[in-house]
């Protein structure tokens, strides 16, 4: 594939998922810790086109941009630490067990993973497990649901995709 | 669905099932109930709920003006009041048993209650 145009496209997917996770931010907040995990989209997406270390890259540069756009340290953190550990568990479950999983779950997958990691780094941060035992029934029932309807969009997201001759002969 | 998702729901189910557990665990160890304010993960107040006692309120200054107000009766534990920008903490409402907490993210406070008083020993324990 030609180096530069597909830079040029993570580029895209990267502005892409950054707009989605601004977006989120401005959204009223039903319980603490909830939210849709829009830009979790993106990563999937970039996992089944272009590949596991180029959803890393997204999520990485995503997490970093976004807590310095609208966020603080402690925000970054969180970020991160949700968004690599389900970005592991995602490239995990595709590229490992793809035959026994559809789009939807890979991405319930991903989004319980992320509430994991970010519970362990709140536990870390205020030395307490209480936190984590706390939010975890809570956050698990909504990460079934936003999950499946993330993993919904970035299924007719890639399926448009693919069916773009420019796209096909992008991937090459 | 394919065999896949249904592990995943199992897995989700089970996960509800752990953390119930695991707040049902930190709740029953122990009648006493004390409630501790943290500050940057440094406790700035802590105290025990007893029946009885009279409200207690609690103003937890995070510097720069920025402010929590902690209202402590026996009943339940809640912030009143704060100035932080998503206002999480005065939303997630009252907690009420041993192992729940209160997270303010932008002031870095934490407000839980804990099992038991192991912060402020009294003669009884020395007895025993």
């Amino acid at each position: 594939m030609n180096k530069v145009r597909k830079m040029v496209m993570l580029a895209l997917i990267i502005s892409q998922a950054l707009v989605l996770h601004l977006i989120e931010g401005f959204m009223p907040v039903v319980a603490p810790g909830i939210k849709l995990g829009l830009a979790n989209i993106m990563t999937l997406v970039t996992l089944v086109l272009f590949g596991f270390k180029e959803a890393l890259v997204v999520v990485i540069v995503r997490s970093v941009l976004g807590s310095l756009l609208a966020g603080s340290v402690t925000a970054m953190l969180y970020s991160l630490a949700g968004g690599i550990l389900s970005c592991l568990v995602m490239g995990w479950l595709y590229f490992r067990w793809r035959a026994y999983f559809s789009m939807m779950g890979i991405s319930t997958a991903g989004a319980i993973f992320h509430n994991i990691g970010q519970l362990l780094v709140a536990s870390w941060v205020f030395g307490t497990i209480g936190i984590l035992f706390t939010y975890l029934p809570v956050l698990t029932v909504a990460a079934v649901g936003t999950g499946f309807f993330v993993g919904l969009a970035s299924r007719y997201i890639i399926k448009y995709l693919e069916e773009q001759k420019w796209f096909k002969w992008e991937r090459g | 669905m394919k065999v896949g998702d249904l592990i995943v729901y199992i897995f989700a189910v089970a996960l509800i099932m752990v953390g119930l557990l695991g707040m049902y665990a930190m709740g029953t160890q122990g009648g006493d109930k004390s409630v501790v304010v943290e500050l940057d993960g440094q406790e700035v107040y802590s105290c025990r709920v007893y029946k009885g006692m009279a409200p207690v309120e609690f103003r937890v200054d995070a510097g720069n003006g920025q402010y929590n107000i902690v209202l402590i009766t026996y009943e339940e534990v809640k912030i009143k009041e704060a100035n932080c920008p998503d206002q999480v903490c005065v939303k997630s409402g009252p907690i009420r048993h041993a192992g729940q907490a209160i997270v303010c993210l932008p002031h870095r406070v934490v407000v839980k209650i804990t099992a038991g008083h192991e912060e402020t020993p009294d003669v009884d324990d020395i007895a025993s």
